[in-house]
């Protein structure tokens, strides 16, 4: 990352190919479509060339830097409706995705990883769940799931802040 | 901190993280925080559950055209940085039969002619670089309503659906009304213009979007400034223009 700092394309070249794909995969789960998903990811490593001298190691790491920025782009995106007609229109599951097949080591983990996220998810309360994905991926405000969910906004902050802690512990308990 | 602030903000710390907080909110909080260290904790107690979300999501392949369009980008980026200079020492090592988008000098010369200026509306069309099929387009820009700023758009090949405009030195986004204000690129095919993305601009006015469709059969690529959120038809005359025929 050091040599991303010091402007070499070459370095910033390898940090698109290690987090490009999880990039771009996070995208493609908030927006829905490809198309979404891809200006997302050229804006946001776009974003990231531009501001590469912001990047402190002690506040998180590289994957950790990125995915914050596409998550961000992809929810100014939403809120902009952008790709809210987009998502609509998209037929999931009948619209062109290529997984990634290539079972490389580092495909391995991620599907670990992903494997036991989605398991500790699915061990949530479905209210829990619901209002992190809602908001998360789904990129709603806590007013606009309140009003989705017909709920008061305090009951949607409190399912959140028990949903995040149960998670947290989820996956302690797993590392451990 | 008082007490009554610190339970205005009790449940905020998880919606933050989310990012489930309106803008307002987000802001308030964020100065909240600054001097709360029990919702600075909360933060960091629950940041790792959040960071964890991504990492459920199914793995994909992004398009390999995207990371060709992307490095077009930055390889031009940093060429530009290091001068005029590099440059032409790059060109002068370059291997002839090296297959590889290089559209450095194009951008020099783009920042260049626009440096020279397309004063009173727009000039000619520029097709400034053709290498190994990838084509390079300075913006011609309405000076009299861009005052600064250049842009140029990279086309990686003929059946690209994909190019990238990259843009620097622009003034600030104006306000209209009360709303902000973006730039939308527009494909423009004989009397047809589709609405492609928008794109905002940093503090230095640079800035870049892809534009996305059939780009072997447009005509132009134009450039608007629209209420965020973008339009479905221009609302003005274009500030940039970039003719592909």
């Amino acid at each position: 990352m050091q040599r991303v700092q010091q402007g070499d394309p070459r370095a910033f070249e390898l940090v698109y190919d290690r987090h490009g794909g999880p990039a771009f995969s996070l995208a493609y789960r908030m927006v829905g479509n490809r198309a979404g998903a891809e200006d997302i990811t050229q804006e946001a490593f776009l974003s990231i060339w531009r501001s590469r001298e912001r990047y402190r190691r002690d506040r998180g790491s590289v994957r950790t830097w990125v995915l914050g920025i596409v998550h961000h782009r992809a929810i100014d995106a939403l809120r902009r409706n952008l790709v809210h007609d987009r998502r609509r229109a998209s037929a999931e599951g009948l619209e062109e995705r290529e997984e990634a097949a290539e079972l490389t080591d580092v495909e391995v983990v991620r599907r670990d990883e992903a494997r036991t996220v989605r398991s500790a998810l699915e061990e949530l309360p479905v209210e829990q769940c619901r209002v992190i994905e809602l908001a998360y991926f789904g990129g709603f405000t806590h007013t606009e799931i309140a009003s989705m969910l017909a709920m008061p906004v305090g009951t949607v902050k409190g399912r959140m802040r028990l949903g995040l802690d149960k998670l947290r512990k989820a996956l302690s308990e797993e590392a451990a | 901190m008082t007490g009554r602030d610190h339970d205005r903000y009790a449940d905020a710390p998880a919606a933050y993280l989310l990012g489930a907080l309106p803008e307002l909110e987000t802001r308030a909080f964020e100065r909240h925080v600054m001097g709360c260290s029990d919702c600075r904790d909360e933060v960091e107690r629950l940041r790792h559950a959040v960071e964890a979300l991504p990492r459920s999501v199914q793995s994909l392949n992004p398009p390999t055209d995207l990371k060709r369009s992307l490095l077009a980008v930055v390889e031009a980026e940093a060429d530009q940085a290091r001068g005029p200079g590099w440059v032409r020492a790059r060109r002068r090592l370059r291997a002839p039969s090296l297959p590889r988008i290089r559209p450095a000098v194009a951008l020099a010369g783009a920042a260049f002619l626009l440096a020279l200026g397309v004063g009173g509306g727009f000039g000619a069309a520029t097709l400034l670089q053709r290498d190994e099929g990838a084509r390079t387009f300075a913006a011609e820009i309405d000076k009299d309503r861009l005052t600064e700023g250049s842009a140029s758009l990279v086309v990686p090949d003929e059946r690209s659906e994909r190019a990238v405009l990259s843009v620097n030195g622009l003034p600030p986004m104006p306000a209209r009304g009360k709303a902000n204000v973006v730039y939308q690129l527009w494909l423009v095919r004989g009397n047809e213009v589709m609405p492609s993305s928008v794109f905002v601009v940093s503090a230095n006015g640079s800035g870049g979007a892809a534009v996305t469709g059939d780009l072997g059969t447009a005509d132009a690529v134009w450039v608007t400034r629209e209420r965020a959120g973008g339009a479905r038809a221009p609302t003005e005359p274009p500030v940039m223009r970039i003719d592909l025929s």
